[in-house]
């Protein structure tokens, strides 16, 4: 018998200020067994040495480059807990969040992943002023097709199943792709209002191309890996349709390198499909506009 | 008190500095807050407002699905709140917002800041969009062959790598 009950799994870059704040809050979690694992992602601000000297419990594993969201599946390998708790480096749960989460793992075994009710950091301390606590009772699960990778928990046995990211993304979509994973195995996706995580949000009014393209190349792997045929055909022709519409638009050439990186690898991708049964992909709704509103 | 209406047309996290810049824009107004029924139950947590209401439709905000269940006939504004600068990207909830017909519409951008945007600029936006699409279909139409032909031999491909493993 396990008696870990969660490993949370940090994955680090660059922000060693925002990631000492959030190893300072994951110590006042209440209510059960935690390790804690930092990947590094090769930081070179100094994030894996602060870790080092400053959480001599925290495990770490520095690596050397910047692999993306594989860096996650790193730390999801190491974990010794029965549940994982999926964090960005400037996210935190809130200190009674682990107690609910393995509560509700506990209730339903149908329950590969438990999604956070992700809320932004600028307001922890306001809104834990206003609200009273919730609990599962005042706010049961509810259930959804997807999960904010800033606060989730997962069943370990799950990853071991089903796999952890997908590496070929290396960022953005990849919840979703974990998602249909979970939801193709037959397991639920729990989200309580209950169960509250926090995420540093620190918008920048600037250009960035790595979101858009990101988005863009990864939707297409996303439809080209767990869509039905008649979905994929129906759904990859729009997405080509609105990049050469959005490249027009935004006089900008981002969308078309997109569908280019995302044909140029297109045999990997379709080597790794295993489409979803049409009645579960017909439930979820895919914001394709999402990949056409980061260009800035 | 005037009547404000919120799209939720970003992220909850954008929407948590937009709720409160509207707040203080419109200090002692009833604020409603229009989202998309996945978010309602995330949505009902927010202090301050006075509705939280569900879009009819899965889909996009679009002129062309108006929303049947609002309380107000007219609102005195409309926020748009966008995830970038310019709005691009957002034409779709800006005219579902014009459908509205509120005496005022405002964008939000990325820090929550709320500005107003005249009917006209909105006009101009769909004008600019009216030029593109067919711009953007012939540039389709030489793209897409050869993808398409590319695509059935990746998935060919994939399906015989995979009979072999």
């Amino acid at each position: 018998m396990n008696d870990l009950q969660v490993s949370a799994v940090v994955l680090s870059f660059n922000r060693r200020e925002e990631l000492a704040y959030s190893l300072g809050r994951l110590q006042e979690v209440t209510g059960v067994s935690l390790e804690i694992i930092v990947v590094d992602n090769g930081s070179k601000d100094g994030s894996a040495e602060m870790v080092a000297a400053e959480f001599p419990r925290v495990r770490l594993l520095a690596l050397p480059e910047n692999i993306g969201v594989a860096a996650y599946n790193r730390g999801f390998f190491q974990a010794r807990g029965q549940f994982i708790l999926i964090l960005d480096d400037d996210s935190f749960p809130a200190p009674d969040a682990l107690e609910k989460m393995v509560e509700l793992f506990n209730a339903d075994p149908d329950i590969g992943l438990v999604a956070f009710d992700v809320r932004s950091f600028d307001h922890y301390d306001r809104k834990s002023e206003q609200k009273e606590p919730l609990s599962l009772e005042t706010a049961p699960p509810s259930y959804l097709l997807g999960f904010n990778g800033a606060g989730a928990g997962v069943r370990k046995e799950i990853l071991d199943q089903v796999g952890g990211y997908p590496e070929e993304f290396f960022l953005y979509w990849n919840e979703q792709d974990l998602a249909m994973r979970i939801l193709a195995a037959g397991r639920r996706i729990a989200y309580s209002a209950a169960i509250v995580a926090y995420h540093r949000y620190a918008p920048k009014n600037r250009d960035s191309r790595r979101g858009p393209f990101f988005y863009t190349r990864n939707l297409f792997w996303i439809f080209w890996k767990h869509l039905p045929w008649p979905d994929l055909v129906r759904r990859s022709l729009r997405l080509g349709l609105l990049c050469c519409y959005h490249s027009l638009a935004q006089l900008t050439t981002v969308y078309l390198q997109a569908l280019a990186a995302a044909l140029f690898r297109a045999p990997d991708i379709f080597r790794r499909r295993r489409a979803l049964k049409p009645e579960l992909a017909r439930r979820f709704r895919i914001p394709m506009g999402l990949s056409f509103i980061l260009f800035r | 008190m005037a009547s404000v209406l919120i799209i939720r047309s970003v992220s909850l996290q954008q929407l948590d500095n937009t709720i409160k810049q509207v707040q203080s824009v419109f200090p002692g107004s009833s604020i409603d807050l229009l989202t998309h029924e996945h978010a309602l139950e995330q949505c009902r947590k927010y202090a301050g407002l006075r509705r939280v209401i569900p879009y009819e439709h899965s889909k996009d905000f679009s002129p062309l699905r108006p929303a049947g269940n609002l309380p107000e006939k007219h609102y005195d504004a409309v926020i748009v709140p966008f995830s970038n600068i310019s709005g691009a990207g957002f034409l779709n909830v800006l005219l579902f917002a014009l459908r509205l017909r509120p005496k005022r519409i405002y964008s939000g951008n990325l820090a929550g800041t709320v500005t107003p945007l005249s009917k006209m600029r909105i006009a101009l936006r769909l004008l600019a969009s009216l030029i593109c699409w067919p711009l953007a279909l012939g540039v389709f139409l030489i793209l897409a062959p050869p993808s398409i032909l590319w695509l059935s031999v990746s998935a060919l491909y994939g399906r015989l790598r995979k009979r072999k493993t």
